[in-house]
């Protein structure tokens, strides 16, 4: 922790329970947040005489840090709002005190990096990419072979993760590892009769899948990869319009396969059932390689006609469907229950362009490279693992996303999968999942801003949590275009700060549309009590909710350590609720609504 | 009467077939087939690059042997084979022959199959 100025921190800790957000406040990042009422104060001498002066102004002691010598404290309930002046007390009481500072919450969890277009990368926190790149950011030995329109290597945000060739010397006319391919040096070039060693991109759509993959990150220049650090080994079959022959696909993976690449990102398809490209694509896997393929953009159902390669039943072929912003289904994308392995982001997806350009693209192209580039860095965490393992695994520890479990098994979510392979030795801590819902015979009916559910819980130590909301609701008043946006948020900080990556937007065009509506995110939160608000944003017309429920699952694991999947849950406390509307009036004069709920606890098997 | 495309010869029709062990009868009396209509599902696809055949060769079958196979065959080899050396890109420079040479080499007992090539593309939406 930062250790701080005294008056400086008050100035911010004040500043901080002042915010008086208005709603476009809930989507910035957080300002520095405090435990309310808490500070750390490091002491010259033991506690004895500090414990006096907090007991003697009504506070506690809640915690101890020996190796730093200094303790915890917590400002009485009654001086809450005034704590900065209370710390102020303590401070003048004692003279034993080197200094104080508030328990700063710790969001550094979230590892951002510096690169000037990441805050507009949204699909990099839906699958919780900061969060995972706290663990592992790098996969420097991995090779990921883009069998695509080739990618311009002299990308400068891509050109230092290009795979390099050992035994290749550029430009000498030898092809001094006799593989057939004169000068392949960051892979090769399949368009023409014969193979060549310049697998430079002619169109965009290779670069661009390059960049999703692993653009240098944090360098301080365009878009952040999925992986920070990979081998990017460009494959070109595929010429300027895009197009190639399933004989050139072959071509190309055969060269991938034989050069080592360990991932093969495939973001093409179309044509019916080939068995010489299925033989290919089970040569790879046979030396081990993962296969992820584009589940395709024509909006049909893959389980009942195939989109191929993605529908190959190769064991490490692994098919990717789109979700846009709000973790549904992209409106383009392919789909398939049993056919389609998981879903990623791929809707205006911003990434590399040929010649130092950077834009944004849509389709199963794009959420292709955000699952190569997480098996990248599970197969840098696990070197051992083959295609199939690492595809088993990031299917392990998707998040099961109620929007998409009738199109896949669940949402790309990289935190889960780097953390570490799901083990009954790191289990959700059952004991403190917290579970609330409603679903009214009467539908309940928002016209404002308001609280849609919430759900309390405590702590007793930092912990790792998945909190999601899910809800199913109409509009059912209004007109023209209504735009919602529903998100969570925390009253444990500052108020009406949103964490993190939590807000999602929807769009109604039409009354009595109905709309899946979600949000789900995972955070690393302190010790102490919080409560999970579910937070609906709404302007000009009416939503009415059939169901709704909030659920808050924590995990004890540190990060490094093993995050166990959802369904190891194997009981869950549920709160049943009669509830009442309680109008109130939010920050800033906005209608507030706000739902206060009357529990009663219940346990439940399995959910 | 000989069905052999013009640009296959009869004789070389019956060569093919005589080292495949059959006879050129039967290639005579073979239907016609759309070479590359179909996919292993039987669905119909339109994305067929005419005049190109995969043709892979049964494992422990030298280059050379597949090479000249697939040279009385009619056909031209497009790059290197892949697939440790077993399959093969072949351009058929008539395209009244496809049929004909498609079905002759399925004929040939070194031959593991013989399928269209298609045309596949990006998937990026706009």
């Amino acid at each position: 922790m930062t250790r701080l100025n005294l008056c400086t921190a008050l100035a911010l800790l004040i500043s901080a329970f002042s915010a008086n957000a208005q709603d476009a406040d809930y989507k910035s990042p957080p300002t520095p947040q405090a435990v309310p009422g808490e500070f750390i104060v490091k002491l010259r001498t033991d506690s004895a005489n500090v414990r006096s002066a907090v007991s003697a102004l009504g506070g506690e002691v809640v915690d101890t840090l020996p190796s730093i010598n200094a303790v915890v404290i917590r400002a009485p309930q009654a001086s809450m709002a005034n704590a900065a002046q209370w710390v102020q007390g303590i401070r003048q009481r004692q003279a034993d005190i080197e200094y104080i500072e508030p328990n700063w919450l710790q969001f550094a969890v979230d590892t951002n990096p510096n690169d000037p277009m990441f805050a507009q990368q949204w699909g990099l926190p839906q699958i919780k990419a900061p969060l995972a790149w706290d663990t592992r950011k790098e996969a420097p030995t991995v090779i990921v072979a883009v069998i695509d329109t080739g990618i311009d290597y002299n990308h400068p945000d891509l050109k230092d993760n290009m795979w390099k060739n050992p035994k290749e010397i550029p430009a000498n006319g030898i092809d001094e590892d006799a593989n057939g391919i004169v000068d392949d040096v960051h892979g090769a070039n399949f368009v023409g009769a014969t193979g060549t060693g310049n697998p430079l991109d002619d169109n965009k759509h290779g670069t661009h899948v390059a960049g999703i993959i692993a653009a240098m990150t944090n360098n301080g220049v365009g878009v952040a990869g999925t992986a920070w650090k990979t081998q990017l080994m460009a494959v070109k079959f595929l010429d300027a319009n895009g197009s190639g022959s399933t004989a050139n696909a072959i071509k190309a993976i055969d060269y991938a396969t034989t050069m080592g690449a360990h991932v093969m990102n495939n973001s093409w398809g179309g044509g019916g059932f080939s068995q010489a490209l299925k033989d290919a694509i089970t040569a790879a896997h046979n030396k081990g390689a993962l296969f992820a393929a584009a589940a395709g953009n024509s909006n049909t159902d893959n389980d009942a006609s195939p989109f191929y390669p993605s529908s190959y039943d190769v064991p490490s072929v692994i098919s990717v469907m789109s979700t846009a912003q709000g973790d549904v289904k992209s409106s383009f994308s392919q789909w398939g229950k049993t056919s389609v392995d998981l879903a990623a982001p791929g809707t205006t997806i911003l990434s590399t362009l040929p010649n130092n350009q950077y834009g944004s693209l849509s389709g199963t192209s794009m959420a292709t490279p955000f699952v190569s580039g997480a098996a990248a860095l599970v197969k840098a965490a696990n070197p051992a693992w083959n295609g199939e393992k690492i595809k088993q695994h990031l299917m392990d520890t998707v998040d099961k996303v109620p929007a998409l479990m009738n199109v896949s098994n669940g949402r790309l979510n990289l935190a889960k999968a780097v953390a570490g392979a799901p083990t009954a030795a790191c289990p959700v801590d059952s004991s403190l999942i917290a579970y609330n819902e409603f679903f009214w015979p009467a539908n309940t009916t928002f016209s404002s801003n308001a609280n849609v559910l919430d759900v309390a819980f405590t702590l007793p130590k930092s912990m790792i949590v998945d909190i999601t909301a899910h809800g199913s609701a109409r509009r059912s008043a209004g007109s023209g275009v209504s735009t919602f946006i529903t998100g969570l948020l925390t009253d444990n900080a500052a108020p009406n700060v949103m964490w993190t990556g939590s807000y999602r937007q929807g769009t109604y065009r039409e009354n009595d549309n109905h709309e899946t509506v979600s949000s789900t995110f995972s955070l690393r939160l302190p010790a102490g009590s919080h409560t999970a608000y579910w937070k609906l944003w709404l302007s000009g017309f009416s939503m009415q909710f059939a169901s709704a429920n909030i659920t808050v699952r924590a995990f004890p694991c540190s990060m490094g350590g093993k995050i166990a999947a959802m369904e190891d849950a194997t009981s869950t406390t549920e709160v049943e609720q009669g509830a009442r509307i309680i109008p109130s009036q939010a920050a800033g004069g906005a209608s507030l609504t706000t739902i206060e709920q009357q529990m009663s606890v219940t346990t439940s098997g399995k959910r | 009467m000989c069905a052999a495309p013009r640009r296959l010869s009869c004789r070389r029709v019956a060569e093919l077939a005589s080292a495949a062990g059959i006879s050129a009868l039967l290639l005579v009396v073979a239907p016609p087939m759309a070479v590359s209509q179909q996919g292993g599902g039987g669905v119909v696809h339109p994305n067929i690059i005419p005049n190109e055949l995969l043709v892979k060769f049964a494992p422990g079958v030298s280059r050379a042997n597949a090479e000249e196979i697939l040279q009385r065959a009619g056909t031209q080899t497009i790059g290197a084979p892949s697939l440790e050396g077993r399959l093969f890109h072949v351009r058929v420079p008539d395209a009244n022959a496809v049929v004909a040479v498609k079905t002759a080499l399925e004929r040939v007992p070194s031959v593991e199959y013989v399928e269209a090539v298609q045309t596949v593309t990006i998937q990026p939406k706009n």
